[in-house]
């Protein structure tokens, strides 16, 4: 029994160590087929959203008309998601939402765009007078905590990048401006102490001028003797250092070899190079330069704008973005007496220009300064605190502000390059403070996202890095939600429950439930029954009746009806597809016409031949059967003309002249305007022949010009002058209608020259058709329609102005149209139009 | 009175033949099971595999008609001419262009009405991408969904 057991198990075993075995290779095997599938699929959509993400990308924003690639690339570099362009204000990322939800519907994606930032650059702009000396150690104290929280603010948007730090010392005597950078033990960090030079050269390049104060130029002012250097408008031109700083990160291998955002603080408490009065730099006595830029408080104003625009010109071709740090805080103390403003504690003279300021100059010197000079009314360039600190120029700081507000701001637009926002100091501790929060704003304001972000659904994910304008790079990131809801593309017509139709409306990809009625008026009409209506396809169709209201929904009643050529183009050549009811009046017939490089039915063409001959109606077809020149306003083909065998074989078209009654054809066929010089005829409008000057006639050919070579003047010379031997035209001279003698072809190499002609010597003139006023001149009477005729060889115009004569057997009749010209006198001779062959006889 | 019994060992003999058939029978269920079960993965592998390598055709074969429609059409205009220019040097089917007419664009269709006809055919797959079509030979350029059908 326990044999029979052990069998039984055994087999058990073996049979379940095969199942096993089976499972698990048919487990890989079908796992992997499901693999490739997946893959296939993610492929395959990979380069579907591709595709479609470069469409919307290239697609254009009506507005401005720039690609959406462009508007988004300055979004990330104005870190604003609405753009100004044009003075339009184009919200980009609400254009972005409408292409992308037409293409996958509003619920059915997340897009977010970021720019990649490679690294940040900050740089400091801070002059190296006293008064900066808290600025520059707070900057200095916290510099490695800007650099770590900065790398921390980008590290948390999964970017683990350098935060470099340079300081841009403005020109100073000392030049010690840096000692406070100095053994920071910092990675990354660099201070640069600049002078004059240093500071000016390379600006000069790009077209920077100096100030002149108040002097024809700068270096009218720099070859007068003054007390003042170059150094002491520098020390404080916060604008020029922004602008050399914005060019060398520009030209510096960092910005090549990656992309960062690179921003700029410049620090100063006064106008771009100095808010010192220009009348100060002209002073040759050291006591009143340092007495004038003490108390003389007329802003330069002309003068730091000049700095600040120039400045402002430079850093709008760059990428760097400009953050002002506006510290006028009068946080400095200052020495009380004027003595103290030499340095050398020598006593001043107290001379005219310094007694100037005084209420009284006649006062003795023994009698100032007892107290702070700027506590003196006169004194006007600073004022005293009641801690005893000093402001200088304090009433140039409403300037100082605006024009770091243009700096910053005034050049936030798409074009231009720069962005920030003035940054108030109060307290010179708080900067490096106010230095993070301001990139972090950097980060955290652009904010370009649309669609749904759910982090639940299953999704494709999609990732793409686009080239902004200025070269930096920003990453798309889209998000396509696999349980799409459907899309749609346009309205849908419904019908309501009154019988009124309706539609359900598609808005940016997602389609109304709600029926919305079209018509609020309708409120049920007397239909009876169902009406026999024609489909936009030519099928008969019907247009429901509920409760009384007729449908504008016209169904087909064969649903298989429609322009298929599937059943009835087996066989080669055209034959009728389908037709449509005969109960319907239509002249919509469809046709199959055999596709010459497929062999399927499925290959097949279909033609629609409707609307009229001319196509007038009929939109959607394809071909038309008369050529546009012979359309009538009726849409009926006119007949076509024969050819005129008189006219170099062109054919005559359909009457062009809007005087004749009749479209009759071929009677009133004429010659062809566009090919009139071919057939000889001259001025169009009245079918004149080049030569003679008479009516080019139906059904004939104008006379052939005579040979130029054979021609010749009366007398065989020219008269009224001469004209160059070597040319064909030598002996060619006429006269034009101004009365201007001059040598030059003739047409025909004719000589004009009348003695006969009622005009004397102005017979002939050149013209050109009216009808083709760029093409060639040929001869004709100065008198437009005086006849010209020949006579021999001589060119004779009769004088005077005849119309057309037409031939027409209708002039014959004894009631003739007022467009026929039947007589006409011209300088006293009768003529007569031969309206059998449209010639005038005299 | 002696009855005709059976021996143990007869007995046994008896029931052993008994369990071995109903062990062979087992053996031939368990074997029939088995090849019936590896019949239906592999039919259904086969499938899955052929679906898979069917879908991969069309997809290349979609991707690469679109490719040679953008790369036949230098100047970005769709309209008929390009269809009939560019779409049939392609092995789709049928091909049209629908432009849904949004931001200032308007509403277009091109080729409909034959692609219509074509892919009523229930073995026809379309593929549709979205492409930027230029506008009359101006500078707007419109969203338009390229239908190509496989």
């Amino acid at each position: 029994m326990s044999s029979v057991i052990e069998s039984i198990l055994s087999a058990v075993i073996l049979v379940a160590v095969l199942i096993g075995i089976g499972l698990a290779a048919a487990s890989i095997v079908s796992r992997n087929a499901v693999t490739d599938v997946q893959q296939e699929r993610s492929v395959h959509q990979e380069e579907q959203t591709d595709v479609a993400l470069n469409a919307v990308l290239a697609s254009t924003d009506n507005d401005s008309g720039l690609p959406i690639n462009e508007l988004i690339g300055y979004t990330m570099l104005t870190l604003n998601t609405k753009v100004d362009v044009k003075d339009k204000i184009i919200d980009v990322t609400n254009i972005t939402k409408e292409r992308m939800n037409i293409i996958y519907g509003s619920g059915n994606y997340y897009m977010t765009v970021k720019p990649i930032v490679k690294g940040v650059n900050l740089i400091f702009i801070i002059d190296n007078s006293p008064s900066m000396t808290g600025a520059r150690n707070a900057i200095a104290t916290k510099l490695g905590t800007v650099q770590t929280t900065i790398r921390n603010i980008i590290a948390s948007a999964g970017e683990e990048k350098k935060v470099s730090v340079q300081i841009y010392i403005l020109p100073d005597a000392t030049s010690n401006g840096c000692d406070a950078f100095k053994n920071l033990g910092l990675p990354n960090v660099e201070c640069i102490q600049l002078d004059a030079v240093s500071l000016y050269e390379p600006l000069k390049k790009q077209g920077w001028k100096l100030p002149s104060f108040g002097l024809s130029s700068y270096e009218v002012w720099r070859s007068e003797p003054h007390a003042a250097t170059t150094d002491y408008f520098a020390q404080s031109d916060w604008a020029a250092g922004t602008a050399l700083a914005a060019l060398n990160f520009e030209k510096s291998p960092y910005l090549k070899s990656t992309t960062s955002i690179n921003l700029i603080f410049p620090l100063s408490d006064e106008l771009p190079q100095s808010s010192k009065a220009n009348s100060c730099f002209l002073k040759t006595d050291q006591v009143d330069w340092f007495m004038c830029q003490l108390c003389d408080g007329t802003c330069p104003l002309t003068r730091s704008r000049n700095a600040t625009m120039q400045a402002i010109n430079i850093t709008n071709k760059t990428t760097s973005k400009v953050y002002p740090l506006f510290s006028n805080n009068c946080d400095f103390s200052y020495p009380n007496d004027i003595n103290g403003l030499s340095g050398s504690g020598t006593a001043l003279t107290m001379n005219g220009y310094v007694k100037g300021f005084l209420d009284d100059p006649t006062r003795p010197l023994a009698s100032y300064p007892t107290e702070s000079w700027c506590k003196q009314d006169k004194c006007t360039g600073c004022t005293t605190k009641p801690t005893g600190d000093i402001c200088f120029h304090d009433n140039c700081k409403d300037e100082l502000l605006a024009q770091m507000q243009a700096m910053a701001t005034a050049t936030q637009n798409p074009i231009t390059q720069t962005s920030g926002t003035v940054i108030n100091i109060n307290d010179a501790t708080t900067i490096p403070d106010k230095v993070i929060q301001a990139f972090s704003k950097v980060v955290a304001t652009y904010d370009f996202q649309i669609g749904v972000k759910d982090e639940t659904r299953d999704r494709f994910v999609y990732e793409k890095v686009i080239k902004l304008p200025n070269s930096q790079l920003g990453k798309i990131i889209v998000w396509i939600y696999n349980d799409k809801r459907e899309i749609c593309t346009k309205d849908k017509a419904c019908v309501l429950n009154n019988g009124c139709d309706g539609a359900q409306i598609c808005d940016h990809g997602n389609l109304s439930d709600i029926c919305k009625q079209n018509n609020p008026l309708c409120a049920g009409a007397a239909c009876t029954g169902e009406q026999l209506c024609l489909a936009e396809d030519g099928c008969v169709g019907t247009k429901a009746c509920v409760s009384g209201v007729l449908s504008t929904l016209c169904t087909k009643v064969d649903s298989n009806c429609g322009p298929t050529c599937k059943n009835d183009c087996q066989q080669s050549g055209t034959s009728i597809c389908r037709n449509v009811s005969p109960t319907i009046a239509t002249n919509a017939t469809y046709y199959c016409a055999r596709d010459p490089k497929k062999d399927t039915c499925l290959r097949y063409r279909f033609f629609k031949e409707c609307g009229d001959q001319c196509n007038y109606n009929g939109k959607l077809c394809y071909e038309m059967t008369c050529p546009w020149d012979r359309c009538n306003a009726d849409g009926v083909c006119n007949p076509e003309c024969a050819t005129n065998p008189y006219c170099n074989g062109q054919k005559g078209i359909n009457h062009w002249d809007p005087d004749c009654p009749s479209l009759t054809c071929p009677e009133n066929c004429v010659q062809d305007p566009i090919n009139a010089a071919a057939n000889h005829c001259d001025d169009i409008a009245y079918n004149y022949c080049k030569f003679p000057s008479e009516l080019c006639k139906q059904n004939s050919r104008c006379p052939t010009p005579p040979n130029p070579s054979t021609a010749s003047c009366p007398g065989g010379t020219p008269t009224g002058g001469s004209c160059p031997t070597q040319t064909v035209w030598t002996w060619g001279q006429y006269e034009d209608s101004s009365g201007q003698t001059t040598c030059g072809p003739t047409p025909f190499g004719a000589c004009c020259m009348d003695s006969n002609s009622p005009w004397g010597h102005s017979c002939v003139a050149f013209k050109t058709s009216p009808l083709n006023p760029t093409g060639p001149k040929y001869a004709m009477c100065v008198f437009e329609r005086a006849t010209m005729h020949i006579d021999d060889t001589n060119y004779l115009c009769s004088a005077g102005v005849l119309l057309a004569c037409q031939k027409n057997p209708i002039c014959k009749s004894s009631n003739p149209p007022t467009w026929c010209h039947t007589e006409q006198v011209v300088l006293g001779v009768t003529y007569v139009c031969d309206h059998d062959t449209g010639i005038w006889h005299w | 009175m002696t009855r005709n019994k059976s021996s143990p060992s007869t007995h046994r003999i008896h029931r052993k033949g008994v369990y071995e058939i109903f062990t062979t029978f087992i053996y031939v269920i368990i074997a029939v099971a088995i090849v019936l079960l590896a019949l239906l993965l592999s039919g259904k592998i086969t499938t899955l595999k052929s679906h898979a390598s069917e879908e991969r055709i069309r997809a290349s074969l979609a991707k690469e008609a679109f490719d040679a429609i953008v790369a036949c059409n230098h100047q970005e205009i769709m309209d008929e001419s390009m269809i009939t220019e560019c779409a049939d040097t392609t092995k789709a089917k049928a091909i049209m262009i629908y432009q849904p007419g949004a931001n200032g664009c308007e509403i277009k269709e091109w080729g409909k009405e034959y692609f219509d006809v074509v892919t009523r055919d229930t073995t026809t797959e379309i593929f549709p991408y979205w492409i930027g079509v230029r506008q009359d030979r101006g500078n707007q350029i419109c969203l338009a969904q390229l239908r190509i059908a496989i």
